[in-house]
């Protein structure tokens, strides 16, 4: 792949240096000059060009070679026999994207005594389960995960393959692709089916500053890691069929090179995930003391939430890390949010900034917070946080 | 210990110190006072102190030295200050001018830890970056910190990688060198992918494991016992090496260089490594070898603010809130 630049047909409007996002094209005269340590070749300029100076000259495609692979296939985390939210988000959303490519839905379930879990996903969308049970799943291990994971999809050639952008679905993915020398977007945001069939791949980037859509032109299957909680589940139909279908694998214990002496589950007593709660109260800096973490405790309770914290809060150990919202911490989307003195950082709204409905509690009224609440108070969380519980308790007892 | 090592080490142009220490620890003063005694290439590698045997200085021969020191490689990556990135309104591009250019976060923690790792076991740390001429900055205050040599790949070729090829283009260089961990950080801050670690992993055929925030070695130093974080808490891996991990948050507290370490960072051998000299076929490599396109960039669908109102009366913001979000069904 190769831009060329016709100098001579450059009428030096500079239009393509406004629209990089690289920072590859820079004004050289009355012309431009391109670095191509920078550029990704995005294609950005040529579709902006209007003096058709700039070409990407993009790889030849063996389109015969590529329709051989065929179906979406979605990997169905488990852990310890459950199946995980993010499992019936993917099988949602593949139901969509085969259904626009006019194939099956294949859903892939590992672990041990787990198979009475290919009913629901046939209830939500898939057409064929396969189902992988042995004793040497039941906990996961990268290596025996990508071995079974390689051994099914090299023979029956997918055309795309979908994960969930969990701690092990991040630590899976990119193994089974480079095993097989395959591209992989992580922490996809949005997918879709172009007219050419191939998957549109959106995720964001630069802290969420910007959003990139990634093709794989010419490897198959496409592989991408979904954020959890962007797509919703959808409901359940029990009067759906499908096939069942359940593959003899064991793996020696030579095989896996890494042992898990010990799982240690931090979630504390009675404190909801972020990451599966449908309201979040989520408390930053403007708390001011762990011991007025009370107040949005309260409130959590009242409205079956999780509470959750901002970094700096995290960090200072106020509340444990599972709670942690934002780039470092958990990426949220629940139905409700309610921000507590929480200023906004963008890797803060990376975190949280497509929950449904967004509400922000803060005394300083240019909080970046707010550009991003449906509903803002500016006000001081401890005089304003009573009241609204207050209020809470009111509405519910009126039910 | 060191009255006895003039005379053992003078004349020699290489000589290793084994030092039996209980504490595990080599300290840096009696380093220097060897060095000015005997002008030769140093090495110090770490023999477990049993307790019985008085402590003792000797010299090993090349072969040895390299069984027993670790060897460490830390990739890194400079990535701009995403924090300070900011987006032009009208035309939803990136600003990127007068952004500062940083050893990404994450890496800081592998470099970190690599060096707590030397300090206590002995060996030597390699840092390996893929980027242009000015990622140099990276290595150095990473080499700074304490990093002992660098490897920079730099080459028009390498550039435009998309994950897949960017750990092809670091393991090639990678297989190249000895080594018994390799310890990225979790992610860039830019890219926020968190593959390159676990593919370069594969294509090295070495098991990894993935956001470490505590890092023991075994009694016998063959095995890596690590804290992995997972979405529910942590899992206590064991792996032997070689073995690669990834850094995340909580791992350790990234020292700042100091102005001595920052002077012999410049000292530090540093190597290049371009496409030739990687020897792998340039076709593979960079933007033309990745399997993933960026088709398009734009920016993200703004959000638009809504409801702001002033606390004037919590009571009255407070209802009108409830009232709000009952309307919206979302209590």
């Amino acid at each position: 792949m190769t831009l060329e630049y016709d100098i001579d047909a450059c009428t030096g409007c500079m239009l393509c240096t406004k629209v990089c996002n690289f920072g590859a094209i820079e004004k050289d005269g009355d012309k431009v000059k391109f670095n191509m340590d920078l550029c990704v070749l995005c294609g950005s300029c040529e579709e902006v060009c209007k003096d058709d100076a700039i070409h990407i000259e993009r790889k030849i495609i063996d389109k015969e070679a590529l329709a051989e692979y065929k179906d979406v296939w979605v990997w169905c985390e488990t852990s310890e026999g459950r199946l995980r939210g993010v499992a019936l988000e993917l099988v949602t959303k593949g139901r969509e994207l085969a259904d626009k490519l006019g194939e099956k839905l294949v859903a892939i379930l590992i672990g041990h005594e787990i198979e009475a879990h290919a009913e629901t996903l046939i209830h939500h969308g898939a057409d064929h389960v396969l189902v992988v049970d042995d004793k040497s799943f039941e906990q996961y291990t990268t290596d025996a995960y990508t071995i079974a994971l390689n051994t099914l999809i090299a023979p029956r050639k997918p055309a795309i393959v979908l994960y969930g952008a969990t701690s092990h679905g991040r630590d899976l993915a990119p193994r089974v692709a480079a095993r097989m020398a395959l591209g992989l977007t992580a922490d996809c945001t949005g997918l879709d089916i172009d007219d050419e069939r191939q998957l549109v791949q959106t995720r964001p980037a630069f802290g969420g500053n910007i959003m990139a859509e990634i093709l794989s032109p010419y490897t198959r299957p496409q592989m991408a890691t979904v954020r959890p909680n962007v797509f919703k589940p959808g409901e359940p139909d029990t009067s759906r069929n499908g096939k069942i279908e359940k593959v003899e694998m064991t793996i020696s214990p030579v095989q896996i090179r890494t042992r898990v002496l010990e799982s240690v589950n931090e979630f504390v007593e009675g404190m909801k995930s972020v990451e599966e709660a449908d309201v979040i109260v989520c408390s930053g800096r403007g708390i001011k003391d762990p011991s007025n973490l009370d107040l949005p405790k309260q409130l959590a309770e009242l409205l079956d939430a999780a509470v959750g914290g901002s970094r700096p809060i995290v960090d200072l150990g106020w509340l444990p890390p599972s709670q942690q919202v934002g780039q470092s911490g958990r990426t949220v989307c629940p139905k409700l949010y309610i921000a507590l003195g929480i200023s906004g950082a963008i890797q803060h709204l990376a975190g949280m900034s497509s929950s449904d409905i967004i509400v922000a509690i803060n005394k300083d009224p240019e909080a970046p917070i707010f550009e991003v609440a449906d509903f803002g108070i500016v006000g001081d969380i401890f005089t304003v946080l009573p009241e609204v519980i207050e209020a809470v308790k009111k509405i519910q007892a009126e039910r | 210990m060191s009255v006895s090592a003039g005379p053992l080490i003078k004349g020699l142009r290489r000589v290793t110190l084994c030092i039996y220490d209980e504490s595990r620890r080599v300290s840096s003063k009696y380093c220097n006072l060897s060095k000015k005694v005997t002008n030769c290439k140093l090495r110090i590698v770490r023999i477990p102190y049993n307790g019985d045997t008085l402590p003792k200085l000797t010299h090993t021969r090349q072969s040895e030295v390299n069984k027993l020191a670790l060897k460490i490689i830390v990739p890194v990556k400079q990535v701009p200050e995403v924090a300070d990135v900011k987006v032009n309104e009208e035309t939803g591009t990136l600003i990127r001018d007068g952004v500062p250019s940083i050893l990404n976060p994450f890496d800081e923690y592998a470099v970190e830890a690599a060096i707590q790792l030397k300090e206590k076991y002995g060996g030597e740390v390699t840092i390996l970056t893929m980027g242009p001429p000015q990622a140099k900055e990276a290595l150095l205050k990473a080499l700074a910190m304490g990093g002992d040599k660098a490897v920079h790949m730099t080459d028009r070729a390498f550039a435009g990688a998309d994950t897949w090829v960017t750990a092809l283009t670091l393991a090639e260089q990678i297989k190249k060198m000895e080594y018994d961990l390799v310890i990225c950080g979790k992610q860039a801050i830019d890219g926020d992918t968190a593959q390159v670690g676990p593919e370069i992993a594969e294509i090295l055929r070495i098991p990894q494991i993935c956001y470490v925030r505590h890092l023991e070695l075994s009694e016998d130093e063959k095995f890596v016992i690590a804290h992995s974080e997972t979405d529910e808490g942590y899992d206590v891996i064991r792996a032997k090496m070689p073995v690669l991990l990834t850094a995340t948050k909580g791992l350790n507290e990234p020292r700042l260089p100091n102005i001595m370490g920052i002077m012999q960072a410049k000292k530090k051998p540093m190597e290049e490594v371009n496409a030739e000299t990687l020897g792998y076929d340039v076709d593979k490599l960079g933007l033309k070898g990745s399997p993933t396109q960026v088709r398009k960039v734009f920016p993200p669908e703004k959000k638009k603010g809504g409801i702001k109102i002033e606390a004037e009366d919590p009571k009255a913001a407070a209802k009108e809130l409830v009232e709000f979000l009952a309307a919206k069904g979302a209590i």
